[in-house]
């Protein structure tokens, strides 16, 4: 039997490596992973939410009900979108005027949209919503999963890497601030974001998975609707 | 100093054309319309500068040998031209011309300078003519070279000669980059085929913070950690012939106790990564330098991706710095941000005459437009761009 092939759309590149790593972790055999965004030929998208708001309004466009229904993206088994729940917390205007135009053109839901953080399931879950809205659909398909791992995915880092006792565990999933302060750390436990450094820890988040979903709500319910997914789409999907 | 402009007259392809530059310059064009001649015609020019126009001058910085009647411009029905010629200027109005001249029938070994002209901000500097020549000198030696000796080295026509002297195209090869093939013009950083790369970026590695290092390995994301080292024994079979230091890198996938690999096995897009990278970021490479196919062996979007870096990397290694290249993967252009004045592309196309033409794209109202629908990429191969072959 061929590879499952997953198409991922992320913030950025590291976004990306701990995604596959925790996807390491959910599928019980190797993937194929593809990443569809950042995409380095469609420059107007750029990074960040604002990249993946753009690649759902491109994908909109199509008037596809669903992304495995889009003829562009032939052959995945499994989409997964990702989106930091800061993002709840952004207007439009953050992106320039043509943005902000933009969504009130098309009637975009409203930014911001977070409620108070604990939990941060609360702010996540209108974000859900959003995506839908950007992408013109009004339900997932069978084999897409939404990827919302806190406010910054580096949760997901420090709850792989980190003793229990340690502060930075603290609101960990409502804290925004966890990549300058992971750059902050002395020396020896600093942690930068650059795609080689995220390639070296990767393995913690794969290996210790069990422990980030203890620790983060939002990762368990990725982990929950990953083998959902599994479930409902029966002997293609391998999620365990 | 920068170059701002270079004009081109009579040599091989080229009969009359005036390319502005920028700090990053990408010629794309069908196979044979003449990309590599503008490097080449620089390459003369350097040579020109360094006081003599022969065969292991030209060689030396990566120019093809070729007699005169290659050389010289030549098209059905219109006499070739008798001498060719070259000209640099600077955003400090300084300037360096010549032409050159060598018989067709009997070509001599070096070529002779029929005139020459250096001057920098109304300063005269050389001023050599046809007339002017009438004191028994060496018609084959440049004057400008010699005059550079009572030159200030800030002076900004030291800095535009010696720029010029230093100019080469490089066109790297995989056995060279492997250290399995020797390379027959080596330079610091790196030879012009590639030879020298591990003791290149082993060079690099310690100039360079991590920042700048993760830039360049970020690219090659199957690895962990790349270095150079004079111990491959037991990385390498004996019956591989190799350079005195060897590339060793560190794949992240493998098992920690047998995870190293040499750059005989490595993947040959990873070697033209770093080639590229030491070139534009170490000291030691040329202040201006082309690179002929510097897409070579590279997948699409790490092609993108290793060309939206030249910018910072060029600016890192020397904020002076100039690179020209030649490209046929239609998504190089998507790394290339031409909203930056100094990132520059160039369509190099043959006229209904065959004479070269260089155009200069630049993003017009027009353009951005398509570009919000298709990528540059797309749009070169749909033909919107132009430098598509006809056939």
């Amino acid at each position: 039997m061929s590879e499952l092939r997953v198409a991922l759309v992320a913030e950025g590149p590291t976004d990306f490596i701990l995604i596959e790593a925790a996807l390491k972790a959910l599928l019980p055999a190797p993937f194929l992973a593809t990443r569809l965004q950042p995409e380095p030929t469609r420059p107007k998208f750029g990074e960040g939410w604002g990249g993946v708001l753009r690649w759902c309004l491109d994908f909109a466009s199509g008037g596809h009900a669903a992304f495995e229904d889009d003829p562009r993206l032939p052959g995945f088994d499994l989409f997964v979108i990702h989106l930091d729940v800061d993002v709840a917390e952004m207007t439009y205007g953050d992106l320039g005027t043509e943005m902000q135009s933009l969504a009130e053109s098309r009637q975009l839901p409203r930014l911001p949209c977070h409620s108070p953080c604990p939990p941060a399931t609360d702010s996540a879950t209108p974000l859900r919503t959003h995506i839908l809205a950007w992408a013109g659909i009004n339900r997932l398909g069978s084999r897409t999963v939404l990827c919302l791992p806190s406010k910054a995915t580096e949760a997901w880092l420090v709850a792989a890497t980190v003793m229990d006792a340690d502060p930075m565990l603290a609101g960990l999933e409502c804290n925004s601030r966890i990549g300058a302060q992971l750059l902050s750390l002395p020396r020896t436990r600093r942690i930068r974001k650059t795609q080689r450094q995220y390639h070296e820890l990767a393995g913690d988040v794969t290996k210790h998975w069990d422990i980030v979903r203890r620790r983060c709500s939002l990762a368990e319910q990725f982990s929950t609707d990953i083998a959902a997914m599994g479930a409902s789409a029966g002997g293609r999907s391998a999620a365990r | 100093m920068r170059l701002c402009e270079i004009q081109i007259k009579g040599f091989k392809s080229i009969v009359d054309q005036t390319i502005a530059l920028g700090r990053v310059n990408c010629f794309i064009g069908a196979n044979g319309v003449g990309k590599s001649n503008v490097l080449e015609a620089i390459g003369v020019l350097g040579a020109a500068a360094s006081g003599r126009v022969d065969a292991e001058a030209i060689v030396r910085r990566g120019v093809r040998a070729g007699l005169p009647r290659l050389f010289k411009t030549s098209f059905s029905g219109k006499p070739i031209p008798p001498h060719i010629t070259l000209e640099a200027r600077t955003e400090s109005s300084t300037t360096f011309r010549v032409s050159l001249l060598n018989p067709l029938g009997r070509p001599e070994p070096a070529w002779s300078f029929k005139t020459e002209y250096f001057a920098s901000g109304g300063r005269e500097i050389v001023s050599r003519g046809v007339r002017s020549d009438k004191e028994n000198l060496d018609p084959t030696a440049g004057l400008s070279a010699l005059k550079l000796v009572g030159l200030q080295a800030d002076d900004p026509a030291s800095l535009l000669l010696k720029a010029l002297q230093g100019y080469a195209i490089y066109t790297p090869n995989t056995p060279a980059l492997r250290g399995t093939m020797p390379d027959s013009q080596m330079r610091a950083p790196v030879g012009l085929v590639g030879g020298g790369l591990a003791e290149g970026f082993e060079a690099l590695k310690r100039t360079v913070d991590e920042d700048c290092l993760d830039s360049v390995l970020d690219l090659v994301d199957w690895v962990s950690d790349v270095s150079g080292t004079e111990s491959a024994g037991a990385l390498l079979s004996p019956a591989v012939p190799r350079a005195k230091q060897v590339l060793k890198f560190t794949d992240r996938f493998m098992a920690a106790s047998r995870n190293t690999l040499t750059a005989y096995d490595a993947s040959e897009g990873a070697l033209y990564i770093l080639f590229a990278a030491v070139l534009c970021l170490s000291s030691a490479s040329p202040s201006i330098f082309a690179i002929d196919n510097l897409d070579s062996s590279l997948n699409p979007r790490l092609v993108t991706r290793l060309i939206a870096r030249l910018p910072e990397w060029l600016r890192a290694g020397n904020p002076e710095r100039q690179l020209l290249f030649t490209a046929h993967n239609p998504a190089v252009l998507d790394g290339l941000d031409l909203d930056d004045q100094e990132v520059r592309l160039f369509a190099v196309e043959r006229n209904s005459q065959g004479h070269t033409a260089i155009r200069r794209i630049e993003v017009s109202p027009d353009l951005r437009a398509l570009n919000e629908q298709y990528p540059l990429s797309r749009l070169w191969a749909m033909g919107h761009l132009g430098a598509v072959p006809n056939v």
